[in-house]
């Protein structure tokens, strides 16, 4: 091993070398008078004083500068930003900066860093002048091991330049530098010291796990020592080299160390590592005694820091992988005794090989059901901040550390956002706890991870115009708003001149001007879905890289084409304008608009990212691909994105389920070097028998190339010591009861384990919500959980109800619908909400008469009886009179205050459920209004008409789910993404794939490759009616292919939609199917799929 | 300048200190202070303290030129601190609302100079981003300006940072008062020192003056600056300033012993490159909670125990930290809270709670009141917002029936004819007639429209009388069909009454937008005439804080200003702030939450209750600062030669956005060691916000339990996460009343069935409610749903022309009673009518679906309706004990309702099958 002085003479000779070499005349000053021994400042005369002196000085072109050279084997890493630094001696620093004062003369500073597992040896260079402005006073640990007083800078403040190379061994690193004086410390004076602070810590821990009152150390573990065991105490990094050191792993590790083989190591020593934050795997043939509590090494498992395979007869080489390096090249052995250890179960090999892929490669990661994808994002992130610290992209370039808010995450749900950065932050929480001494920055990347982009696609595109959007003219305060009702406007608009010269040709054959509406709405959201960026606020209109098709129909039909592209073109072109002008961009419009930020100019002015990780990146559609690989391409961000091609749910949304493919074409169109691909297949969801059993499904649907699966795509079960999982099975019903026969399953479930959690999986809402009512019936709580249900809950349509009878007292049919409410308990109750007199509010209020009453009483006196609804209405003023001094919305808050429409039962069955599901909409429900109104004005009509409009047309909010997962739930599969159930039934399979073949009525988007995207359109009016009409833009020639291809593209997407309800389970999983279905050769319905895969079928 | 770095920040350990160190009590030196939180809880001990802000403003603002100069005068001496703390900061808070006066008429003139320079010189998609983000842009350039920097020598790549420091330049010739800040404190350091300029003479005199008032006159004074932890250039350039000032000596007391990572932000603040002074350690020994002590060594690879004094709550919704709150409060010793992102929480708690969270404010300083919630601030914005100016600076309006509604509805409107103002029900009922009116012309043809369409066309076929009984108003409104559109059910008077309102609006907003500048000072006295209503109102210190900065205004008298910008005045009279102010210079009593810096008074002084700290949450806590705000970036500033940006303000403001985390590091801390024994820290976040689902702050969650397996769970320790309080989780309490049983004879419900005209009655065939809230009990039986009107359309002029009416008549009804159709829509459904000659009778127009053969709901009751069919009794009139009667058994008899977006039982059909 090298100590620090003699790498120091290796760089200083190199250096000096070096410069020869580039043309200076070099005078080493090493030898200058007054030098000590040890002391590797010489000493110069300098206007009458004795300074220390720089190494060299050198002339080159009648130009003197003074270098002063230094080598590290390890920069010090600030523990509260993460910034790596570099020091020197403070007292020699001020020397320099006096001959730089008195002399005028430069002085350099160039510094080499030893390699070290993840990189290269590198120069770096500065001169005094700059570090005086960015350093600052702190003390070092010298090579004696005491404290130097050191003038202390970033990395980043220096440059890294081409320098000579210098050759240091693997091993060989220096432990401390050469500043200070003093005797240098030797790495074996610190072995025992660091092994006797490590038990002390692990007995403190053990006793404080085992609840003893006392922290006192056993007497065997306080072993003493020449040297300070501060040293060490202080300096987790210092500790963490000494210990590798003594366990021979050939480089300081940052992340993991890799350990195959135990002859010769110390188990405790190499367990040891966790202490220090670093993730450690072994390999054996066998689990030698250590001193770990069991308690401890199941949170270290648990935890990802320890990995352990145990194969008991293999032939194992010694070997050591620090971080990961080498991966690529393994020597044969080595590489089988991992694929072996893999195999055990106890490695997770694709997992370690993904998250330590070279750091400066994009990665691409195929990762199947269960298998642990957001845990190997978390780790991968981990890994980059642990080893990136200090790269540059380039010679002459200031290094950077990488920040963890230099990472971009993009999601696919804010929910998944967010749990994304809590794994992440968990992850990192972890290196800290379960650590003892952690020797990683993680509180300062755990401050960054605030900053950080992990977010949805459309709010990483909103930031990216925020902060640089002003170039295509759209401002940070841009707002994101839903215009439903504004793009319905724009088309009527553009379709009102022609649609009346078309009736007046075509007459009756020509579709109403709503089916229009309707239609121009599907194309205009198909292609928008497909990346066409139709509106063009902040670039080009894509209007016109669309193949519009051609009709089969003659000169209407033909009128009819044209007139669907010109309404589209003519509403796109005033709706940009408008947007523009008002700074409003719909969701949609976002990807585009941030993908023309980044186009706008060579530097665009957005955030710096390095990295960008895209998960469900099979969902990805072509517009945000574009924005993906441009961030990629122009900002040098390093990519990494993880998906499953048998997931891809949302080809409504655009997504081909072609991502991958897609994703590599483009990687060579730009010219980039391909990704590297890898597969993740190990599965920690599902038992064995469930997970062999679903097998021949996913085998036969791949076979006929319905799912992108083939012999590598098999799931393989995690080792488990017993599997309670049963094989899947499919049990034949009548289709028509399919909720009944559901929920006769799930009571059956609920005696046999209560507390299982158990999942009802349907294709579409209208299914879960008819299971939920059948489960309920049978006197069993059942959640639902279906996408956009929130503003027709009871909760909101109740808020409106209250609304409207304020807004309009005199309203007698809003009254009647209050009294229906859980606000009529309240209301028509004694107590009176703040600001209302009690005398006026009156108390005994009488329950209004039933209608059949009420409706009688016309026949009498030829007006229905209201006289008794006059105390309310009374109530109801009083109420809006608050208005004149309260906010709306506290206005609200109040009433529900004092009227509690949560704490109102219902008599009907599993009230409790639904009486907590209002209570929690109603919170929501608040939050959106709050959140949506700001502090802007609000009246109650403005107030009402908002709410109205989002109840009639607004299906994309979801009700906020229940504080504590239910045990059962009644969902859709696009609900169930990410989540897992023991139990799972598929209630209903015969739902015809694609729209209602009665209306007969399809838009499509091909995108062919290399030709403009393809509308497809086929609309078909007033079917078996005399008015019935056919319009399409496909030629006859191209009819049966293209919707042919569109057919096979939904059966594929059915097929994955399958393919995720059936992997949700965890032990046991039933598909019903009619009993009198059949097997078919060509699938229109999950029946056929799972027909065609059934073993018995 | 010299600093002082203690292990504890009280009173006690900080006047030890000083005594041992420079030899002076608390009570001889001058105290200055980073916040107003920290000022206040000096001044507990009736010493005077100033925030670092108003003695930045006691220097700057008597040098303004003219009458934007503020004097000194006004300002309270020591003495009156001396005998009333409370009028001492009541005259205070008088001196500094003049200034903000000032402020927000700089701030006017600022926006005014942007808009003529955008129209000018950047009509262009850039210069309108600018404009459209001009709030963002005017904080910036305050910053900047305030930090020194010079717009003229900016280096920008950016096309909008271009544009933004171009317009910045002219904005200084335009608004002298905006450079002020930077003219009058950034004077070169030599010459300060050796009094050879104007402006140095100038500042030295100033200083001196400022600090003879606030603290009295002595030959050799020492300030002690306390909570610097960080700082800002402005408060860099008064440091420097002051320090040559002769006679001054400055300690600056820094809280650090050494050891706890949390007091490490100062360290790259207090530096000699900056001349700052490197602070010296001085032991004062202070014992720290356990809660404190835990979180030190969490921050130092510690596992952290449980204290006890400590709860972290996990609440679901502003609503439950609202609920939270008053549980808290219900013992009747409420905890001091404070809040990251406070204006939020102040929102959640203003809105949601309507409670104070804070007590009586110790400053005696009144938040200013967002008068933007209240229905003259909903009038008032909504007046001004229709304000537009074109590309040439032509101004007009555009008044939206939104628009229009929010005027009418806010009770604020005038309308001055003896008829008075429509109701706001009925105006919204009619307002989809006048959907595609903008201009006063439009607006007023069209309800002049409205009241003819009323006479001519609805009236003479059976127009309404709101004096009709039922039996009669339903035969009347089935009879006539134009009576099914909403906007023509109607009687004349409302009709008249739509008009009146429709022209005072339009008269108001004219009067508004005659020219395209207004003398502000005429249209402030029309604000203060509406405004006066509302201030008697308020309580009288939140009306003070209007009245001041219309006072402040008031120096504006004479000045124009582009009326376009009227909105952004009005906003800023209402607004709590001026929105000019970057996070980190805000006062943190600025909000009813005190906000997280507000904490660092807890140093000085531990709080004898409890402390919540609200809305910890990831994206809340720690801040996430930006260096320089938009469109400019920290390279811009850098790239710019030294004359233009001090090497100093880039350096400062990049290091404070890198350490901004740092510094919530140590609030938070001092917020763990910030109660008595007894005391308990509460510490909570939000979790759903507005669909973002939110996780607790990284840096709260090194103290509590990780969510893991449990052996992670053991191995790690910490506190575990409460749920707070849900909703519902109490019992049910209430049930809805009970209604009697109804008994009514056969022979009375078919009496009262045969007194109904039977083509309404049918619609209870298909929908027994729908003919309770269309016919029966509801404000009008038209058919409100868009696409139903559209469908409606040509069904009634086919009716009208089934009934005589000839082609071209009943086609000038239908352009009449639906103008803002399209004229696509309106031939398309006249062209697609079902009711014509030959087709369907006109009973199909009360549903609009239906086939004489056919036998699902909606064609019986259509053949009901053609035949005059009585439904039956018991259909029309269960007997379940029910106010209203059940819905159709059948979603999509739901699609073809005209009452669908009234009935609480409207279901989508997608739902059902």
């Amino acid at each position: 091993m090298l100590d620090e002085d003699a790498l120091w003479r290796r760089c200083e000779l190199a250096w000096g070398r070096w410069l020869e070499e580039s043309g200076h005349a070099v005078t080493p000053l090493g030898e200058a008078v007054g030098n000590t021994a040890r002391a590797q400042a010489p000493l110069t005369m300098v206007g009458g004083e004795h300074l220390r002196s720089p190494d060299f000085s050198a002339i080159k072109d009648g130009t003197t500068a003074f270098w002063e050279v230094k080598s590290r084997s390890r920069a010090s890493v600030d523990a509260l930003t993460g910034e790596s630094q570099h020091w020197i001696d403070k007292a020699a620093f001020v020397d320099y900066l006096k001959i730089n004062a008195k002399t005028g003369t430069r002085v350099w500073v160039v510094l080499y860093e030893a390699p070290t597992a993840t990189s290269e040896g590198r120069w770096l260079q500065t001169d005094v002048q700059h570090l005086r402005e960015v350093g600052t006073d702190e003390q070092r640990r010298g090579a004696s091991g005491e404290l130097v007083d050191a003038w202390v800078w970033p990395v980043s403040e220096m440059r890294e330049i081409p320098g000579p190379e210098v050759s240091v061994g693997r091993g060989e690193e220096p432990l401390l530098p050469t500043e200070g004086g003093g005797d240098p410390v030797l790495p074996d004076d610190l072995f025992p010291i660091e092994r006797t602070l490590r038990r002390k810590r692990g007995s403190k821990t053990a006793l404080e796990e085992d609840g003893a009152a006392s922290s006192s150390v056993p007497p065997e573990v306080q072993a003493d020592s020449p040297l300070p065991h501060e040293w060490l105490e202080q300096e987790p990094a210092l500790a963490l080299d000494v210990l590798r050191r003594s366990l021979g792993v050939p480089h300081f590790p940052r992340y993991s160390v890799l350990r195959i083989g135990l002859d010769g190591v110390n188990v405790d020593d190499l367990l040891g590592l966790i202490d220090y934050g670093i993730r450690v795997l072994i390999v054996s043939t066998s689990e030698p005694t250590h001193a770990v509590p069991h308690e401890r090494l199941a949170a270290y498992h648990d935890a990802r820091l320890l990995e352990w395979a145990v194969v008991p007869d293999a032939q194992l080489p010694d070997a050591w992988i620090v971080d990961g390096v080498g991966l690529h090249e393994l020597p044969n052995d080595v590489r089988r005794a991992l694929v072996a250890a893999d195999d055990a179960g106890g490695l997770n090999l694709a997992q370690y090989r993904v998250v330590h892929a070279p750091a400066d490669t994009d990665v691409v990661v195929s990762a199947g059901a269960g298998t642990g994808k957001t845990e190997t994002m978390s780790e991968r992130i981990v890994y980059l901040l642990a080893t990136g610290a200090g790269r540059s992209s380039g010679q002459g370039e200031e290094p950077r550390d990488l920040r963890a808010d230099e990472i971009a995450l993009i999601t696919f749900t804010r929910e998944s956002a967010s749990e994304m950065r809590q794994r992440i932050a968990r992850t990192l929480l972890l290196r800290q706890r379960l650590s003892r001494s952690c020797a990683l920055p993680v509180l300062a990347w755990m401050l960054q991870l605030a900053r950080a982009d992990i977010t949805t696609i459309h709010s990483f595109a909103k930031r990216v115009i925020a902060a640089g959007g002003g170039a295509v003219g759209l401002g940070p305060e841009t707002r994101v708003a839903r215009r439903t009702l504004e793009v319905q406007d724009a088309i009527q608009r553009a379709l009102a001149g022609r649609l009346v010269d078309l009736i007046q040709q075509h007459h009756a054959k020509v579709p109403a001007a709503y089916e229009w509406q309707k239609h121009v709405l599907a194309v205009w959201e198909a292609l928008e879905n497909n990346g066409v960026d139709l509106l063009g606020v902040a670039g080009p209109s894509g209007v016109d890289d669309v193949d519009w098709g051609t009709s089969p129909d003659g000169l209407l039909g033909n009128e009819v084409v044209a007139l669907t592209k010109a309404v589209v073109v003519d509403a796109a072109r005033s709706l940009s304008a408008k947007y523009l002008r008002y700074q409003t961009l719909p969701t949609n419009a976002l990807v585009p608009a941030a993908t023309a930020v980044l186009r706008s100019s060579a530097e665009p002015q957005v955030r710096p990212y390095r990295y960008l990780f895209v998960d469900e990146f099979q969902d990805t559609d072509a517009g945000q691909m574009d924005l993906v690989l441009d961030v990629r391409e122009r900002l040098g961000a390093r990519l990494f994105v993880v998906g499953d091609v048998k997931q891809g749910i949302y080809r409504f949304r655009g997504a081909e389920g072609n991502a991958f493919k897609e994703l590599a074409v483009r990687f060579g169109d730009r010219e980039l070097a391909s990704p590297r691909t890898y597969e993740l297949t190990r599965n920690f969801r599902s038992g064995e028998q469930l997970l062999d059993s679903m097998h021949p499904w996913f085998s036969a649907w791949g076979t006929r190339e319905l799912l992108p699966y083939g012999a590598g795509d098999r799931l393989r079960p995690r080792s488990r010591d017993n599997d309670a999982s049963k094989a899947a099975t499919i049990k034949r019903v009548r289709a028509k009861d399919f909720a009944e026969e559901a929920a006769a399953l799930v009571e059956r479930w609920d005696k046999v384990e209560q507390g299982s959690t158990i999942g009802i999986l349907c294709r579409e809402n209208w299914q879960a919500i008819a299971v939920q009512k059948a489960v309920r019936d049978r006197k069993l709580p059942c959640e639902l959980r279906v996408g956009g249900s929130f503003w027709s809950s009871p909760a909101v349509r109740e808020l409106r109800v209250l609304l409207d009878a304020v807004a309009d007292p005199d309203d007698a049919a809003a009254l009647l619908e209050l009294c229906e409410t859980r606000w009529a308990a309240g209301i028509l109750g004694d107590q009176a909400p703040t600001g209302v007199e009690e005398t006026f509010w009156g108390g005994g209020l009488e329950a209004p008469l039933a209608w059949q009453s009420r409706f009688a009483h016309v026949g009498k006196t030829g007006s229905f009886l209201r006289a008794d609804l006059a105390a309310l209405r009374d109530r109801a003023r009083l109420l809006g009179d608050m208005l004149s001094t309260t906010p709306v919305l506290e206005w609200i808050v109040e009433c529900a205050r004092v009227f509690a429409p949560e704490a109102c039962s219902l008599p009907v069955d599993d009230d409790e459920t639904e009486r907590r599901r209002y209570g929690r909409c109603l919170d929501h429900l608040l939050t959106l209004l709050d959140a949506h109104f700001q502090d802007g004005p609000l009246s109650l009509e403005r107030l009402l008409s908002w709410l109205r409009l989002q109840v009639s047309t607004n299906r994309t909010e979801d009700e906020p789910d229940p504080e504590t997962g239910g045990h059962i739930v009644a969902l859709t599969v696009h609900k169930a993404k990410g989540m897992e159930y023991h139990r799972v039934v598929i209630p209903s399979t015969d739902r015809t794939f694609g729209p209602p073949r009665l209306l007969g009525t399809r838009t499509a988007v091909l995108r062919p490759p290399g030709e403009p995207v393809r509308l497809l359109w086929h609309w078909h009016l007033h079917k078996k009616t005399s008015y019935e009409t056919e319009y399409t833009n496909v030629p006859v020639q191209r009819k049966l292919i293209d919707w042919g291809t569109d057919d096979t593209d939904t059966a594929r997407e059915e097929a994955r939609l399958l393919y995720v309800a059936m992997t949700r389970a965890k032990e046991e999983l039933v598909m019903m199917v009619d009993h009198s279905a059949t097997a078919s050769a060509s699938p229109t319905c999950w029946a056929d799929l799972l027909l065609m895969g059934d073993r018995r079928g | 300048m010299q600093a002082l770095a203690l292990p504890r920040v009280s009173q006690a350990a900080i006047t030890r200190a000083l005594e041992q160190e420079i030899g002076l009590g608390w009570d001889q030196v001058a105290h200055v202070t980073a916040t107003t939180t920290l000022a206040s809880a000096v001044q507990e001990e009736r010493v005077v303290a100033l925030p670092v802000a108003t003695l930045v403003d006691l220097v700057t603002l008597p040098g303004l030129d003219g009458d934007m100069c503020l004097p000194l005068d006004a300002f309270p001496g020591p003495d009156l601190m001396a005998s009333s703390l409370r009028e001492w900061r009541a005259q205070v808070r008088d001196w500094q609302q003049e200034g903000s006066g000032r402020r927000l008429r700089t701030g006017i003139g600022v926006d005014d100079s942007l808009r003529r320079y955008v129209r000018e010189n950047a009509q262009d998609r850039v210069g309108r981003a600018l404009l459209a983000s001009r709030r963002q842009y005017a904080t910036t350039i305050h910053a900047l300006v305030a930090a020194g920097v010079r717009p003229d020598g900016l280096v920008a790549k950016d096309p909008a940072a271009q544009v933004a420091a171009r317009a910045w330049a002219q904005a200084e010739v335009d608004v002298p008062s905006l450079k002020a800040p930077r003219e009058l404190l950034w004077v070169d350091h030599d010459d300060l020192a050796q009094g050879s300029t104007p402006e140095a003479r100038g500042l030295r005199e100033r200083i001196e003056a400022a600090l003879v008032k606030a603290f009295g006159s002595s030959e050799r004074r020492t300030i002690v600056h306390h909570g610097f932890y960080f700082y800002n250039p402005v408060q860099w350039a008064l440091f420097q300033a002051v320090a040559r000032v002769p006679g001054i000596d400055q300690v600056f007391i820094v809280h650090d012993d050494g050891e706890n990572p949390a007091f490490s932000t100062w360290r790259y603040f207090f530096r000699t490159e900056w001349q700052m002074p490197v602070p010296r350690p001085v032991q004062v020994d202070e014992a720290v909670t356990p809660a404190a002590d835990v979180f030190r060594e969490v921050l130092t690879g510690s596992n952290p125990p449980s204290p006890p004094s400590l709860r972290v709550v996990e609440c679901r919704s502003p609503a439950e930290l609202v609920r939270l709150w008053r549980a808290e409060s219900e013992g009747g010793d409420e905890p001091a809270r404070f809040a990251a992102e406070a204006e939020q929480v102040e929102r959640y708690v203003g809105r949601l709670g309507r409670q104070v969270a804070r007590e009586p404010d110790a400053t005696g300083h009144a938040p200013a009141p967002s008068l933007s919630q209240l229905p003259v601030g909903s009038f008032l914005l909504a007046l001004h917002r229709c304000i537009e100016q074109d590309d040439a600076g032509a101004v007009s309006f555009s008044l939206t029936t939104d628009t229009l509604l929010d005027l009418v509805a806010s009770g604020y409107l005038e309308v001055g004819e003896p008829t008075g103002s429509v109701s706001a029900p009925l105006l919204r009922r009619v307002l989809p007639y006048f959907a595609d009116c903008r201009s006063a012309d439009e607006w007023r043809e069209r309800s002049a429209q409205l009241v003819e369409v009323i006479d001519a066309r609805v009236a003479p076929r059976g127009g309404r009388e709101d004096s009709d009984d039922d039996s009669t108003r339903i035969e009347g409104a089935v009879a006539n069909p134009t009576r099914l559109v909403p906007w023509a059910d109607i009687s004349r008077d409302d009709a008249n009454r739509v008009r009146a309102t429709v022209h005072a609006v339009v008269r108001l907003l004219e009067e508004t937008t005659a020219r395209e500048r207004v003398v502000l000072g005429d249209h402030l006295k029309t604000l203060r005439h509406r405004l006066d209503r509302a201030l008697r109102q308020l309580p009288p210190d939140e009306a003070r804080a209007v009245e001041a900065k219309l006072r402040g205004l008031g120096v504006l008298t004479e000045e124009e200003i582009d009326v376009a910008g009227l909105v952004d005045v009005v906003a800023m009279i209402l607004g709590r702030s001026l929105d000019l102010e970057r996070e980190d210079d805000t006062d943190p009593l600025s909000t009813k939450v005190t906000k997280l810096r507000g904490l660092d008074a807890l140093g000085l002084a531990r709080v004898e209750k409890d402390i919540h700290l609200a809305n910890m949450a990831e994206d809340a806590f720690p801040t996430a600062a930006q260096a320089v705000g938009w469109p400019f970036t920290l390279d811009d500033l850098r790239a710019s030669p030294d004359d233009a940006v001090e090497p100093v303000t880039a350096g400062l403001l990049e290091t404070r956005a890198q350490t901004a985390g740092l510094s919530d590091l140590y609030l938070f801390w001092l917020a763990l060691d910030g109660v008595g024994p007894d005391g308990t820290v509460t510490i909570s976040w939000v979790a759903d916000s507005a669909g973002e689902r939110r996780r607790l702050s990284p840096i709260v969650s090194l103290l509590t339990v990780p969510e893991s397996t449990a052996a992670v769970q053991q191995a790690a320790g910490g506190v575990a996460v409460e749920q707070g309080p849900a909703p519902a989780q109490q019992d049910a309490d209430r049930a809805r009343p009970v209604l009697p049983l109804p008994d009514e004879d056969e022979d009375v419900l078919v009496g009262a069935v045969d007194s109904i005209d039977a083509r309404a009655s049918a619609a209870a065939r298909a929908c027994p409610r729908r003919f309770a809230i269309q016919w029966a009990m509801g404000p009008t039986a038209s058919f409100g749903p868009t696409h139903l009107q559209s469908m409606l359309h040509g069904n009634v002029l086919g009716a009208l022309e089934v009934d005589g009416e000839p082609m071209l008549a009943a086609r000038a009804t239908g352009n009449v009673l639906w103008p803002h159709l399209t004229s696509g829509q309106r031939a398309s459904s006249y062209d697609k009518r079902v009711v014509k000659q030959g087709g369907a009778k006109p009973a199909w127009l009360l549903t609009l679906k239906g086939n004489k053969d056919g036998s699902g709901d909606l064609d019986a009751a259509y053949q009901m309706a053609k035949d005059g069919i009585p439904v039956d009794e018991l259909t029309i009139a269960p007997p379940e004990p029910a106010v209203l009667p059940p819905r159709a058994q059948s979603a999509e008899v739901c699609a073809f309702c005209p009452v669908q977006a009234r009935c609480l039982q409207w279901r989508d059909p997608r739902d059902e099958r």
